[in-house]
């Protein structure tokens, strides 16, 4: 613990001092905010219920976006400036260093969001009562976003680790966010698993554990499966220093 | 704690990096790491910080096998890398206090270690507002924060101007006491006012391990004197030299007058000056330099 606070603390003052990182985060929001309360026909204050559901669809596309963007430096930039270096050769081991790095970008993420939650109260007060909605749901599938902002996360830490150019990070890290996304759901309609096997390869899809999530239920399952990716892709990324550290 | 190497070879695909390395340093001490470009140096180096996993051989800090305990040695070297990698957006106290807090070193030895590289005026300046020569004192005061016992610093003079270097010779001289150093350098005049012995690498290879008195006195065991006379002299009055082996001409009236082996030439050089009715107006014995060493051994 005495290695991984260190480089927790200086990752997150480096990400709230750099000017970059925070405009990210306001772009996000910037779009977040037109999608939901201004987009004509398809925004929160056309609904006819009070519900956050919109915002659960949409955030984890932006999510594909922002988290990798966030993440894309991490250690891209300690490998090319040379910096992983000196803490290789530090008394911190290589697991510590990517719990460390990972769970500085999990911080981030998560702080990131916490300006969400005024939608959350937004919607709450328009709501007819105030108060009539379902805050089950919304608790669940703020549990739902938390798993796939795990997920994203280490995705992301992987794809850093892998080139030390950020801006490669963050297009590997896009792209793998995306396929474990999207991908099982599209690969489901194609001919050969259409009928019989489409909802076995949905079923290894992050859309189709998110919305699950989003229902209100909270599947053994689901947690175990965004669990087991998250112990990939860090495993991927664990391999990856040590592969530096033996060079 | 000293260091042992042990037939340390690196290959990189075809290319032999480092062949069959071996060598000692003993504690308290600073061993020059020299060669050319492309000699091997910072590979050596970074496979004896355990930066770098040998294709064969070992490295020992004490009896300590760095690859077989890892954790154990990290605690006990510090390395200054020829980049000197370090976080531009980070204040200087900020980033010494960064690695104190992983070495678990309190806060009061970090002010101790700024004072100690001279980087107490600018503390509080992020390090990319830093020149070259402060941003090496950073790396210096990374290097040393946690008291190691080894030290490894690759090219920490570079980018350091006169005054700085003073500071930089004093303070390595100064830790030298108690630790074991590796220092490499291109300055090779920098190499002989610091080092006690000085380790010639080239291809790969090691030329020469001695100390510096040692390799001053042997080179050759030729004598050579520097002398300055009043006239021109024709070569062939300097024949009558018997122990000198050969002349070279350095300019009108100045002379390097090179002995045979073994051979003092100074009382010949004398006679021959009352003889041929030369004044000779100065004559000092050349010490032989590192350089002309280096040149001799990497050519």
């Amino acid at each position: 613990m005495n290695s991984i606070l260190p480089i927790i603390g200086k990752d997150l003052g480096r990400f709230f001092s750099h000017m970059g990182s925070v405009v990210s985060l306001i772009v996000f929001y910037i779009i977040l905010g037109l999608l939901l309360w201004f987009l004509p026909d398809y925004g929160i204050l056309d609904g006819y219920y009070a519900s956050m559901d919109l915002f659960f669809s949409y955030v984890p596309i932006l999510l594909i976006f922002l988290i990798p963007a966030l993440n894309m430096d991490v250690l891209s930039a300690e490998i090319a400036g040379g910096t992983l270096d000196l803490l290789l050769i530090r008394p911190v081991t290589t697991i510590q260093l990517i719990l460390a790095k990972y769970l500085s970008g999990l911080v981030i993420v998560c702080i990131g969001m916490i300006p969400s939650l005024l939608y959350v109260v937004t919607v709450y007060y328009l709501a007819q009562p105030v108060g009539n909605i379902d805050l089950g749901a919304v608790t669940g599938s703020y549990l739902g976003l938390f798993l796939l902002i795990m997920v994203f996360t280490a995705i992301s830490l992987f794809a850093s680790s892998i080139v030390s150019v950020p801006l490669s990070a963050l297009m590997v890290g896009m792209f793998l966010c995306a396929f474990w996304y999207w991908a099982f759901y599209l690969l489901s309609s194609l001919p050969v698993f259409y009928g019989q096997w489409d909802y076995w390869v949905q079923y290894l899809g992050l859309d189709f554990h998110y919305e699950e999530m989003g229902k209100g239920l909270i599947p053994l399952a689901s947690i175990v499966y965004v669990l087991s990716l998250v112990y990939v892709f860090l495993h991927f990324t664990w391999w990856r220093i040590q592969n530096i550290r033996n060079r | 704690m000293g260091i042992t190497v042990e037939n340390l070879t690196k290959r990189y695909g075809p290319q032999l990096a480092v062949n069959q390395l071996s060598f000692t340093a003993s504690q308290g001490g600073v061993l020059g790491f020299l060669g050319p470009n492309g000699a091997g140096k910072t590979t050596s180096l970074r496979m004896i910080a355990g930066l770098l996993r040998p294709d064969q051989g070992k490295v020992y800090y004490g009896d300590l096998d760095i690859w077989a305990h890892p954790a154990e040695a990290r605690r006990s070297i510090g390395y200054l890398p020829e980049t000197n990698p370090l976080y531009p957006d980070l204040y200087v106290y900020e980033i010494l206090s960064f690695y104190a807090k992983i070495h678990n070193v309190s806060g009061s030895r970090v002010d101790a270690v700024i004072e100690q590289v001279g980087l107490g005026q600018e503390s509080n300046k992020k390090i990319k507002q830093l020149s070259k020569g402060f941003r090496q004192r950073v790396g210096l005061g990374i290097a040393i924060l946690h008291d190691p016992k080894i030290l490894i610093l690759d090219e920490p003079i570079s980018g350091l101007d006169p005054n700085q270097l003073s500071g930089i010779r004093q303070l390595i001289r100064e830790l030298a006491r108690e630790k074991t150093i590796l220092f490499s350098s291109h300055i090779l005049s920098e190499v002989e006012q610091v080092c006690d012995r000085v380790l010639i690498i080239y291809k790969g290879e090691l030329r020469v391990i001695d100390s510096l008195e040692r390799l001053q006195a042997e080179q050759d065991g030729r004598q050579v004197i520097v002398a300055e006379v009043d006239s021109e002299v024709p070569a062939e009055s300097l024949s009558a030299i018997s122990t000198m082996d050969y002349c070279e001409k350095l300019a009108p009236g100045k002379l390097r007058l090179v002995a045979h082996p073994g051979a003092d030439m100074r009382k010949d050089l004398y006679q021959w000056s009352v003889q041929a009715g030369v004044v000779l107006l100065e004559s000092r014995v050349e010490q032989t330099s590192v350089a002309s060493l280096f040149e001799k051994l990497t050519k």
